[in-house]
């Protein structure tokens, strides 16, 4: 699981959760595989992004690599900026670990890189 | 019966954009009672391509002897993205369902109509190059992997059941693409609202809602819908496999 997708998914259709966002990440196996670059595509994804989630997601798995807190001004033009971007948004993979719901605790497991977000009849 | 009467809109919605869209030529490869006029004037500049009567006179036959949905030649788009040949060779090595699940109308999409569908996607509409693609209800991920061959900037994978993924895991790795991810989840019922228009374009090849199920393919569009403003589906008439391509502009 990319931290790209990470940054979409929620426990909202979770019954009692609200927001259910950002979901929180442990991760017992994290691997990097190299994604090309597209720069355009990049500055084209970021203002989707909830950039502050995407970070702490980054840090809460170590794998920040220098990229900046804030998103920096005229980031189109930034070759540097989108680069970081790119490695934490594409190049980063979770292949083992869990997501846990903000609100109710509830752990989806990741497994051979992808997220299980399936509810049990009684959670809905 | 609520249901069923905004099934109906939908459908008479896609419709009359099908028309819309045939009235301006952009889609016309997808009559087959309107099959290009290649000489015209129109079909040369969305292409931005020029060919030679004898080959033109080639792809009018073969356009007229096939069953007219899609352009069946590679060469007349040049070499910016993947030739045809090789995305269908690349899809014939994606493996297949080992135990395919009725209820869950679990069945490959072909890869000889894979690899047209996507390769019109992206050479007539640009739809997949550079792109945040989607595929519902991926399966084994022949539509996805393929999309990520032709360069999308990321394609995820939307599955319900965890053997499909196992198998689409497996391929996606045999196949060597890294812009791909996939997310275990319902997509009917629960699909995580962030997602909205997060997507360029979505493609899938959905259940058709034959094995008691009815509908489940019109729901899927409407998750489509929301999750993108373009959106390629295959569905299924009486009694042939149409391609109802959709450029909905909501």
């Amino acid at each position: 699981m990319k931290l790209l997708t990470h940054n979409m998914l929620t426990s909202k259709c979770m019954k009692a959760v609200t927001v259910g966002y950002p979901l929180g990440i442990n991760a017992s196996d994290v691997r990097v595989s190299e994604v090309d670059f597209n720069p355009d595509f990049i500055a084209k994804i970021i203002p989707k992004v909830d950039w502050a989630v995407l970070w702490n997601a980054a840090e809460s798995i170590g794998q920040l690599e220098g990229l900046p807190k804030d998103i920096v001004e005229n980031y189109e033009n930034d070759h540097d900026f989108l680069k970081k971007a790119h490695h934490v948004l594409l190049e980063v993979d979770i292949i083992n670990g869990e997501l846990i719901c903000p609100e109710t605790g509830r752990k989806f497991p990741i497994s051979n890189g992808i997220p299980n977000l399936l509810l049990n009849e009684d959670e809905v | 019966m609520m249901l069923e009467l905004a099934n109906r809109k939908i459908l008479e919605d896609l419709q009359l954009k099908k028309q819309l869209l045939l009235k301006q030529g952009v889609a016309s490869t997808l009559n087959s009672s309107a099959l290009p006029v290649l000489g015209s004037t129109t079909v040369q500049q969305s292409d931005g391509y020029s060919m030679s009567s004898l080959q033109r006179a080639a792809l009018q036959t073969a356009n007229a002897q096939s069953t007219g949905y899609f352009i069946s030649q590679d060469s007349s788009f040049g070499n910016f993205i993947l030739p045809l040949k090789h995305l269908e060779e690349r899809l014939q090595c994606v493996s297949s369902f080992d135990k395919p699940k009725i209820l869950l109308e679990q069945y490959m999409t072909p890869a000889h109509l894979g690899s047209h569908m996507l390769h019109t996607i992206q050479a007539q509409f640009g739809d997949i190059s550079g792109k945040t693609v989607a595929d519902l209800g991926c399966g084994c991920g022949a539509l996805a992997i393929g999309a990520a061959a032709l360069e999308a900037g990321l394609v995820v994978g939307f599955e319900i059941d965890s053997d499909a993924l196992f198998i689409f895991q497996g391929n996606v790795e045999d196949q060597c693409v890294s812009n791909i991810d996939a997310v275990q989840c319902d997509v009917v019922n629960s699909m995580p609202d962030r997602f909205h228009k997060l997507f360029d374009t979505v493609i899938m090849n959905p259940p058709f809602g034959t094995k008691h199920n009815g509908g489940i393919d019109m729901k899927f569009l409407q998750v489509a819908l929301r999750l993108s403003n373009v959106v390629y589906s295959l569905h299924k008439t009486s009694t042939r496999l149409a391609c109802s391509e959709c450029r909905s502009f909501i």
